[in-house]
């Protein structure tokens, strides 16, 4: 019984095991492919054999004027006139504390005061403006973009790229999207801001007039020096020199040294051997101080003594100071700037009537400097250049000028602040151009510029000379509007105009040709590697080949091959095959000029209007389309075409002129902007595409300083100097590629806020808040505020409060408009978001769990590695809690175990049950048959009492036959006996009939007995049937040997069960005389799978075995 | 000559009518009641105010209270009666319940007419009469019983022992018995089992007391 319960428990738990696994499986999603963005190329070739020949003709009709003198104007650059003056540098005072009356400075113990800051007010930024005569690109920031006030005195960029824009009014940082004030109103003691730095932890050191405040992201800290009675300090600089110790200038007092342990300073004023009235200081590459004041010069601390310098200095009031690169001291002064390097000092001078508010030198080696009359100046390679209100500038009361991480040059002045990319310059008419609208260029062997405009005839840019000369209609051009220009290999300049023919400008200048018959609308004129000069005349169709010698000319039109007659470019590759760029696709003639390659316009490939055509260093080709297609690569080779859009990073789809620098970096003019596209991905374009990464554009737009919108239509030129010279609407741009503008790589990412179903909440702890949808916002906990942001750290929300809003910004004042984002809410999202410049993003019904919100972003270096990231965790209802799941474990146990009970209860039920019909079975086959049969005998013994010998004889046989009826009965009740279904009761028995019956027949018998667990149970069947074996056995024994002895010997162990029962009567084999005994022993034994022998070797042999069951 | 009052509880009237046929054939015997049932039996001693019979024959199987649960209730109307258990279970556990509850003899149907007179009249005179085959059990039980009470072991288990009697080795046995140690062991175990012992000093003294076979 015992055994079936194990059984049935394990295979219970087994079911129930294997039901909960299959249960909690679940299938893997699925990856996506990466989509395909190469087309195959379609095109097709024409045979110019199998075409009709192009049609030749002589140029006869042609005219030969005299060039008229052209208007030389100079082209005067904003360059300033100025004094210079080189002197040597006489040997300084020096003052040494302790000597000769001067005292030991002293270090005294601060007076700190520690505060909560509030919220800043946050003003979303609006798009900066510009002046419209602006060659510098000037983009003004103030009031109106969300300054706090206009009257910037000083710009700070913290390490995270944020710019602080200091006022008397408080300070504004700005990350380029949003604008956050900082004022009395949040906390700090003054508004009235000087300066500010950064120390080693991150901690801002804001300098006010008469405060030091540090800010540390979440409180503020006022520094004060002691006497407080005699507070009066005007505060005027403050640096943080390499050992963390933060020096602080004042007007009146001297300098405070405040020492990195914060908690004292050391003063050093005119006692301890400097001066009390400290302008400004810088730490050199020695670790020196250098010290300016007001009227006593310039002094040097070295940590032991002053070093006072006034002998040779322009000015002995030294208004700002800085240390260039290369270890040169630049000092600001009245009129102008002062370099000291080595032993000589120079000055700059003259340049303006008040003092120099800063200096220092930019990642060009420029130096700039702003004034408080004169706006802002830079000093290169000995000119100095004025930037002021007139060109650019908000106004000529200029405070500070700096250079930020990605070199953008800020001009704080009075009237806000002025961003200027130091890469451009627009060339205008105000410069000396014939006309703003500039619609072609050639740069000619002295690699002057060659400038066609419209309405304007032509400008000759003398780059060395700095001058323009300007050639029109009345100096012998056949039109205004120059769409076409072009310097031959003789160095003659070919003109082609949108109304008028071909003309030719000698290289002297002296002659002018027109080539009346030429045909108008003449958009591109090229020189090819045999001299001859192709040009296009839209007014004609085709193209025409002439031959400068022989003058002849050759027609070339879609009935020779050409894909369309309207082309509007014409150039070679490197293999000298001519590309005709058309209005409805690209033609490939083959340098033989024998055969055609067409790529026409179509669905697949939209060179609809291909405005520009050029072939990179690899050998793909570009082409610019002008109808909103974008930009296409084509690679002959693979045959694939590949095509930019504005979503790829290309400022417009509208692109135009195509070119590539001498460090083989593509450019391509656009509408809205310049692109460029780095030689890397140039090299590797075919590996960036197939791993699905995005080729960086770097995109130039009015964001970062290029203003104008593109135009000249596929002209665009580089000179010897590295200037790339593109055409626009209103100008022509001059982009010094040399200029080390670049955004950072490491561009930073804020997570400005997070909303709770889709509104903002100002985070307090232990509150609950109502939304205005009605929704409260209960059992809201986090452990503190992030610094800076304010944001909740360790954010824990209740279950159904998990809709969840995410904004964020990068720190990009460069070009914010173009950053893009990419995200991942982890615990949730399994990959980083596809790249937005959405700068937001919502979580509705977000489960249960733990999650990190990550964000990134994406400038045109690429995928920034900085990550802003916000934990959080939404708490699980208390039915998903860990302790109601442990619950349910608890009672599915339960449950399980219960049921197991009910089944193993019912199954021993139905056991018992039928054990005890066998019992009941048993007992009414023992009460009712052994009664009747027990009547039946007494029956017969009574009735022969009176019968006569014969029947009574028979009678009293009656009488015993019931009795062995009887028992038989017993053996068959003791078989279905449930309580003898173990081994020791079947050798009980067997023993008991051996010892009731063999001793009768005078039998001795040995009776063996190894059993190994005899209370184990034996299936009734077999006891049965081993039994009646036994029984049958010696009942033959018994009945038909001469035995005298007999051996039993019953075996149990793990090998099986055997039975052995060997007489020593007679060797014949006697049978039975009824013939059924020994067959009904083998029927019982083949019934149970037993093996039964029979032998007689010196007497009767049995030998019964069986396996076990399990 | 004393007449004895013998009554009969007995589901089955061929037997019954039988008994009484046979019993009144007997001039010493007088067959007072005879009842199918105990329940019937107490019954009629309740009307009748009592017992008035020595002996009664009483049958196991009978239907409702089987003969083993009126034993106690019919000594406790009579003390002295004596009460012969006639029934066909002739196993031990149902012969000493029999025994233990009050009967003074017990016979096995299988017996002949005779014999239960037989048996009747040394219960008349003080005795006790069982069956062969009854008292066969009844001594089996007293031995200690077969199997179960095993104290039954192997010839070569009964030589490992009489050698640990001895106050051999297990090496010394393995030696001497040519098998190894590990046999010896193993043969040792199931002895332990089989004996019902713990340790050596347990089964050896089993041997030294005659309780092995």
């Amino acid at each position: 019984m015992k055994n079936i319960r194990n059984k049935y428990l394990v295979y219970l738990y087994l079911k129930v095991a294997f039901s909960v696994t299959m249960f909690g499986c679940s299938p893997s999603a699925e990856e996506k492919p990466i989509a395909e963005d190469f087309k195959n190329a379609e095109f097709n070739l024409v045979s110019l054999d199998s075409l009709p020949t192009p049609d030749q003709t002589f140029i006869e009709s042609k005219r030969t004027l005299k060039l008229g003198k052209p208007e030389i104007v100079s082209y005067k650059n904003n360059k300033v006139d100025f004094k210079y003056l080189k002197n040597k540098i006489s040997l300084p005072q020096i003052l040494i504390p302790g000597e000769n009356g001067i005292i030991e400075p002293k270090s005294n113990p601060l007076i700190i005061n520690k505060r909560n800051i509030g919220r800043p007010v946050v003003i979303q930024a609006t798009e900066p403006k510009s002046k419209d005569f602006n060659p510098y690109n000037l983009l003004n920031y103030g009031l109106s973009t969300g300054l706090i006030d206009n009257k910037v005195h000083n710009t700070f960029q913290d390490s995270k790229g944020n710019l602080w824009f200091g006022t008397y009014k408080g300070v504004t940082q700005f990350n380029g999207s949003t604008n956050k004030h900082y004022t009395i109103n949040q906390g700090f003691l003054d508004d009235f801001f000087v300066k500010m730095k950064e120390d080693a932890k991150g901690n801002l050191w804001f300098l006010f007039d008469k405060e030091i405040e540090v800010f540390d992201g979440k409180s503020l800290v006022n520094f004060r020096f002691q006497p407080e009675d005699k507070f009066l300090d005007l505060f005027t600089d403050i640096i943080i020199d390499r050992k963390g110790n933060i020096w602080v200038s004042s007007r009146e007092r001297g300098v405070f040294k405040i020492d990195k342990n914060l908690q004292t300073y050391t003063h050093y004023g005119e006692k301890e051997g400097l001066s009390d009235k400290v302008l400004c200081m810088v730490e050199d590459q020695n670790g020196s101080i250098w010290l300016g004041t007001e009227n006593e010069g310039l002094f040097k601390w070295d940590g032991k003594i002053f070093c006072n310098y006034t002998k040779g200095l322009f000015d002995k009031t030294v208004f700002s100071i800085s240390l260039s690169r290369k270890n040169e001291l630049w000092i600001g002064t009245w009129t102008g700037i002062s370099k000291i390097s080595g032993d000589f000092i120079e000055h700059f001078v003259g340049l303006s009537p008040s003092w120099t508010s800063s200096v220092f030198m930019d990642s060009n080696e420029n130096v700039w400097f702003s004034t408080l009359s004169n706006g802002a100046f830079y000093l290169n390679q000995n000119k100095i250049y004025n930037i002021h209100a007139k060109n650019g500038l908000p106004s000529n009361e200029a405070y500070d000028v700096m250079q930020d991480q990605a070199g953008y040059i800020w001009i704080s002045t009075v009237n806000g602040v002025a961003k200027c990319n130091t890469m451009f310059r627009a060339i205008t008419e105000e410069d000396g151009l014939t006309s703003s609208v500039v619609r072609s260029l050639a740069v000619d062997k002295k690699q002057n510029l060659w400038i066609g405009s419209e309405l304007g005839g032509i400008s000759y840019f003398d780059l060395q000379k700095e001058t323009f000369s300007k050639f029109y209609m009345k100096d012998g051009l056949p039109g205004s509007n120059i769409v076409s220009l072009l310097v031959d290999a003789d160095q003659e300049t070919w003109v082609g105009c949108y109304i008028g023919y071909l003309s030719k400008i000698s290289a002297d200048w002296k002659t002018i040709t027109h080539y009346p018959l030429s045909g108008s609308f003449l958009v591109s004129i090229f020189q090819d590697h045999l001299g001859d000069i192709w040009y296009s005349s839209r007014e004609k169709g085709g193209v025409f080949r002439l031959n400068k010698k022989s003058n002849q000319l050759t027609h070339y039109t879609t009935k020779q091959g050409l894909v369309d007659d309207q082309v509007i470019k014409i150039s070679q590759d490197a293999d000298l095959n001519y590309i005709f760029a058309t209005f409805k696709g690209v033609s490939f003639l083959s340098k033989d000029k024998g055969v055609f390659t067409n790529y026409p316009m179509s669905p697949n490939q939209k060179f609809d209007i291909v405005e520009s055509s050029f072939q990179d260093h690899t050998g793909a080709y570009w082409f610019g389309i002008l109808t909103d297609n974008g930009l296409i690569r084509l690679d002959r080779k693979t045959n694939k075409i590949f095509t930019f859009l504005e979503e790829s990073g290309l400022p417009d789809n509208t692109v135009m002129g195509i070119i590539q620098d001498k460090n083989k970096n593509l450019w391509v003019n656009t509408l809205s902007g310049l692109a460029r596209i780095s030689r890397y991905n140039l090299e590797h374009f075919n590996d960036v595409i197939m791993k699905s990464q995005n080729v960086i554009i770097n995109g130039f737009t009015k964001e970062n300083g290029y203003l104008d919108n593109g135009d000249g239509r596929h002209y665009i030129a580089i000179d010897k100097n590295g200037f790339l010279w593109v055409p626009n609407a209103k100008s022509v741009a001059r982009v010094d590629l040399s200029a080390n503008v670049r955004e950072t790589k490491n561009m930073k990412v804020e997570i400005v806020n997070v909303t709770l179903f889709n509104e903002s909440l100002e985070w307090k702890r232990d509150s609950t808040y109502t939304l205005s949808n009605g929704l409260r916002i209960e059992k809201l906990a986090f452990s503190d505020f992030e610094p800076w942001t304010g944001l909740p750290l360790g954010l824990k929300l209740s279950h159904n409060n998990n809709y969840l809003g995410f904004q964020f910004a990068a720190i990009n004042t460069s070009n914010p408009i173009a950053v893009k984002y990419e995200y991942i809410l982890e615990g949730l999202d399994k990959k980083w978001s596809t790249p937005t410049y959405f700068n937001e993003v919502s979580y509705a019904k977000i489960p249960p769990g733990k999650y990190t919100f990550k964000v990134r972003g994406i400038n045109s270096n690429g995928v920034s590695r900085e990550e802003a990231s916000f934990n959080f965790e939404i708490s699980p209802p208390f039915w998903q809690t860990w302790y109601a799941y442990l619950a349910y474990i608890l009672l599915f146990g339960i449950s399980l175990y219960f049921y197991i009970r009910f089944r193993v209860w019912q199954r021993l039920k139905k056991i018992k049950e039928r054990e005890a019909l066998r019992t009941k079975i048993s007992s009414d086959l023992h009460d009712d048959v052994g009664s009747i049969l027990t009547g039946l005998s007494m029956q017969s013994q009574m009735m022969s009492l009176k019968a006569d010998e014969k029947a009574k004889k028979q009678l009293l046989e009656l009488s015993d036959m019931s009795f062995e009826a009887m028992d038989r009965m017993r053996d068959t009740v003791w078989a279905i006996d449930p309580s003898r279904d173990r081994f020791e009761n079947l050798v009980d028995r067997m023993r008991s009939f051996a010892e009731k019956n063999l001793p009768n027949k005078n039998i001795k018998h040995n009776f063996v007995i190894e059993i190994d667990k005899p209370k184990e149970f034996i299936n009734p069947d077999k006891r049965q049937a081993v039994f009646l074996i036994f029984k049958e056995a010696l009942t033959n024994i018994l009945k038909h040997t001469n035995a005298t002895h007999v051996d039993i010997k019953v075996i149990k162990d793990k090998r099986g069960f055997f039975l052995y029962i060997k007489d020593n009567g007679t060797n014949k084999p006697v049978e039975n005389k009824e013939g059924q005994g020994l067959g009904n022993m083998r029927l019982r034994a083949e019934k149970i799978n037993a093996n039964l022998k029979l032998e007689y070797i010196k007497g009767f042999a049995v030998t019964l075995s069986f396996m076990l069951e399990d | 000559m004393k007449i004895t009052e013998i009554c009969i509880i007995e589901d089955h009237k061929i037997v019954r009518d039988n008994l009484r046929s046979y019993l009144e054939l007997h001039e010493e015997f007088k067959v007072g009641l005879v009842c199918g049932s105990a329940e019937e039996f107490f019954n009629e001693v309740k009307h009748a105010n009592g017992i008035s019979c020595e002996i009664l024959l009483l049958d196991i199987g009978l239907p409702k209270m089987s003969g083993i649960e009126a034993l106690p209730l019919l000594l406790e109307l009579k003390p002295e009666l004596n009460i012969i258990i006639l029934s066909s279970y002739e196993e031990e556990d149902m012969i000493l319940k029999a025994i233990c509850n009050g009967a003074c003899s017990y016979i096995s149907k299988k017996t002949s007419l005779k014999d239960i007179v037989d048996a009747i009249r040394v219960v008349i005179q003080g005795g006790s009469y069982m069956s062969p085959s009854i008292a066969r059990e009844i001594i089996n039980h007293l031995m200690g019983g077969r199997v179960s009470k095993a104290t039954i072991l192997s010839e070569r288990q009964k030589e490992i022992l009489e050698k640990m009697v001895d106050g051999k080795t297990y090496t010394e046995i393995s030696t001497e018995l040519f098998i190894s140690v590990e046999t010896v062991r193993s043969h040792i175990k199931k002895m332990y089992k089989v004996l019902h012992v713990n340790n050596k000093s347990e089964a050896i003294s089993m041997y030294l007391k005659g309780q092995i076979k």
